[in-house]
């Protein structure tokens, strides 16, 4: 069974500082050159540089989206339009090397303001201060997955379950990890996309996995509850204790 | 070793790999002994595992084609 690679659990932190990955590179750091000689060919009036001046970086913008609205239709709107505002604004870029976390904010604000024109989570924000609390809230009950099978982390009904737990967190939570932990991105460019320091994307980053764990318990035991108690003792993801 | 309150605050730290041996090593033997951590973290893994699968947070199908199309038919109104 194939699970996916997780940064910082497969590898160390180091390597997700420099923002490598399997082949020891970002996709965006692998072109840095060519992405620079891109941006001149797009500026030069040459359109279709533009198309893959930006493949790399579709996904993490439809996911940016996605965290804010929380609705496919809206994001892959509002994926389109920024990515078409980048393009038409593309002169006003003033480092080159930055164009990854510029293309990311301009999707941040239109999906922003998207939801205010839509009039969602009037009293939810971004900029919210997050950092005053002290570190240490012990979550008052929490997901207990150490009996999960690796098979169960295949199943579709456990996914849903992490969608609707993540889709439930405070905005500045939910947007912090989906851009780390779903799209994987470095933190100093999750930092450079909402303008905020790399301490805090880390601070938001570990209070989300926390309340992620709270809001699961509930949505974990009933559902697989009975499914565990047929598996006791055959988990493979236990450590071995001596 | 360390206490329950340092571990979870090294939580998130843990789980990237970013803290350093001696750390990593007083927090694993408090693990071998407070269950209450212990659950905390494995299923935290866990959680952080399938929010990394693609399939999790996956583009919708057809997103892609869908988002040069929309480029190249904006690009050829003119709009600069």
């Amino acid at each position: 069974m194939k699970l996916p690679a997780l940064p910082g659990i497969l590898l160390g932190n180091n390597e997700k500082a420099m923002g490598t990955n399997a082949v020891g590179m970002e996709p965006g750091q692998a072109g840095k050159r060519d992405e620079r000689a891109l941006i001149g060919q797009v500026l030069s009036g040459d359109c279709n540089a533009f198309h893959e001046l930006i493949r790399p970086y579709e996904r993490h913008v439809y996911g940016l989206a996605y965290s804010v609205l929380r609705n496919a239709a809206d994001a892959e709107e509002v994926a389109q339009e920024a990515t078409f505002k980048a393009y038409r604004n593309l002169g006003q870029l003033q480092d080159r090397n930055l164009f990854k976390s510029w293309l990311m904010r301009i999707a941040l604000n239109e999906a922003q303001m998207k939801r205010r024109k839509d009039r969602q989570q009037l009293y939810e924000s971004l900029d919210e201060d997050v950092e005053d609390d002290s570190g240490y809230n012990f979550p008052k009950s929490h997901a207990d997955w150490r009996e999960l099978p690796s098979e169960a982390l295949e199943k579709e009904e456990l996914r849903e379950a992490v969608r609707q737990a993540v889709a439930n967190l405070p905005e500045h939570y939910r947007v912090v990890i989906v851009l780390a932990d779903a799209e994987q991105m470095r933190y100093e460019e999750i930092a450079a996309t909402l303008s905020i320091t790399v301490a805090s994307v880390k601070t938001r980053l570990h209070r989300a996995r926390l309340k992620l764990q709270e809001s699961l318990q509930p949505a974990f035991v009933p559902r697989f509850r009975d499914h565990l108690a047929g598996l006791k003792g055959l988990n493979p993801w236990s450590r071995a204790r001596k | 070793m360390v206490s329950c309150k340092k571990v979870i605050e090294e939580l998130s730290n843990y789980l990237d790999a970013s803290v350093d041996a001696k750390l990593r090593g007083e927090i694993e033997a408090h693990l071998r002994i407070c269950v209450r951590c212990d659950v905390l973290l494995d299923s935290a893994r866990k959680v952080l595992i399938i929010v990394g699968d693609e399939r999790t947070f996956e583009v919708p199908i057809g997103y892609s084609e869908r988002l040069h199309r929309y480029l190249d038919e904006r690009m050829a109104d003119g709009e600069r």
